[in-house]
């Protein structure tokens, strides 16, 4: 293993990032003129609480944190296995590709498994879809991240590489949060993530529910089935399908976990138990909830 | 002319990126239907490669292994990979600062409805005072 060359990686990795930082930041401030503009509050109350509290316990914490601990937490698998990937400049590629597969995977898991979908949904909860949602991370996802990456690492992935790899191209999808921009070239939207396709990913109306999970390119959506274009004909409803009444961050965190915990406690069975942890949102055991969830058929039948 | 290396497709990207991003740094042309070679040379699929190269540069540009003032930027470039890389540096620097201070709020009113555009049409005097003063806090700093 070529250490000068992991630490020139690493090194391209924090230069792109000090960059992507800056670009959020101009927009996120032109977000806030352009809604002042426009006479509306310079801020929803949910993007400022998503600025105030996520930001710091979310991205922040993701950033120097999170991200730190997990790959820390890979590296024993990293040891244990015999398998090696090199680090060289040919391998790369292949890091980025089996880094969008594992992206794909931990994003899929954080919708499809309820446990995971309690902490992922924190990040759908926002009724806007913005630039100050990309500040609404969540708290628990380096969990499920090390679940579904740890098999990659045992195939000989270099940890340190393979996360910047992973987390780093879908960094792209902080400009995708947005409505402002219109659709761009066939051929990009089929191929990369654009606020198109990630609207469809933000919106909790069929045929656009759990659709479009790729980091930087929808590649691996193409390939499980998972793609989804926006229709001219059906607008994106943006949210989550039991939309929340409330901008207070602490409900916002607890919004699933409350139903979740209840319901398995509420669960008859072990299986049923299991289902709820492990099952997928909306086909589980469910108590009945204070507020119905949005029809998918009234949402058709509107947007019609 | 000095011989090809990979740094001679690096500047050709790097001046497409930019042809491309000056095209879309006037909403007139940005909206002009183009044909033949124009529709090529001014195609937006040059700016794919800017997906990692622009934050990459600001990054750079953040360090200070890259100059704000693009004929530094270029003569780092050349004394760092020869004639090709210098070139590269010298549009990429470019290409950056265009999407800082300008480019970037022009697409935001190409894509924003008549009425609206009126609304934020200052936007880019904002980009320009953000970007730039984000450029010239570099510069000074570096210099």
């Amino acid at each position: 293993m070529d250490d000068a060359f992991v630490k020139e990686v690493v090194s391209g990795v924090e230069i792109y990032g000090l960059g992507g930082a800056v670009l959020l930041f101009m927009v996120i401030v032109g977000e806030i003129f352009m809604r002042w503009r426009e006479g509306k509050a310079p801020m929803s109350k949910e993007g400022a609480n998503s600025a105030l509290f996520f930001g710091i316990f979310g991205s922040a914490a993701e950033a120097v944190f999170y991200n730190a601990l997990l790959i820390a937490a890979l590296w024993p698998v990293y040891h244990l296995t015999p398998l090696r990937i090199e680090v060289s400049l040919w391998t790369l590629p292949i890091y980025f590709i089996i880094g969008e597969l594992a992206y794909y995977w931990y994003h899929r898991v954080g919708h499809e498994v309820r446990l995971c979908w309690a902490d992922h949904s924190i990040h759908h909860s926002a009724g806007t879809y913005d630039f100050t949602v990309n500040l609404r991370h969540v708290p628990f996802q380096a969990l499920y991240r090390w679940v579904v990456w740890a098999p990659f690492i045992a195939l000989g992935f270099h940890p340190l590489i393979f996360v910047l790899f992973t987390t780093t191209g879908p960094s792209f999808q902080t400009f995708c949060h947005t409505t402002r921009i219109g659709r761009f070239h066939p051929w990009f939207e089929w191929l990369f993530i654009t606020p198109k396709n990630h609207g469809v990913h933000h919106a909790s109306n069929e045929p656009y529910l759990d659709k479009n999970y790729g980091g930087l390119t929808m590649i691996w959506d193409h390939v499980f089935g998972t793609y989804q274009r926006m229709e001219d004909h059906i607008a994106p409803d943006y949210g989550i399908t039991y939309p929340l009444q409330t901008a207070n961050p602490i409900k916002v965190v607890l919004h699933e976990f409350v139903p979740l915990f209840r319901d398995f406690a509420a669960a008859p069975s072990f299986g049923q138990k299991m289902g709820v942890l492990f099952g997928r949102p909306g086909h589980t055991f469910e108590l009945p909830r204070g507020s119905p969830p949005r029809s998918a058929a009234s949402q058709l039948q509107a947007a019609e | 002319m000095p011989p090809f290396n990979i740094w001679t497709l690096a500047a050709f990207l790097s001046v497409m990126a930019l042809l491309a991003t000056l095209r879309l740094s006037s909403i007139s042309w940005a909206e002009r239907k183009l044909t033949g070679p124009l529709a090529v040379i001014l195609s937006p699929i040059w700016l794919t490669p800017l997906i990692f190269g622009l934050a990459w540069t600001i990054g750079l540009i953040i360090k200070g292994s890259v100059s704000a003032w693009p004929p530094t930027a270029m003569q780092q470039g050349i004394a760092y990979g020869g004639y090709w890389a210098g070139l590269t540096a010298l549009f990429i620097v470019i290409v950056a600062e265009l999407w800082l201070v300008w480019t970037g709020a022009n697409i935001a009113l190409r894509y924003s409805p008549p009425e609206k555009r009126i609304q934020i049409k200052h936007l880019p005097i904002l980009s320009i005072v953000l970007g730039g003063g984000f450029l010239f806090w570099m510069w000074t700093i570096h210099h």
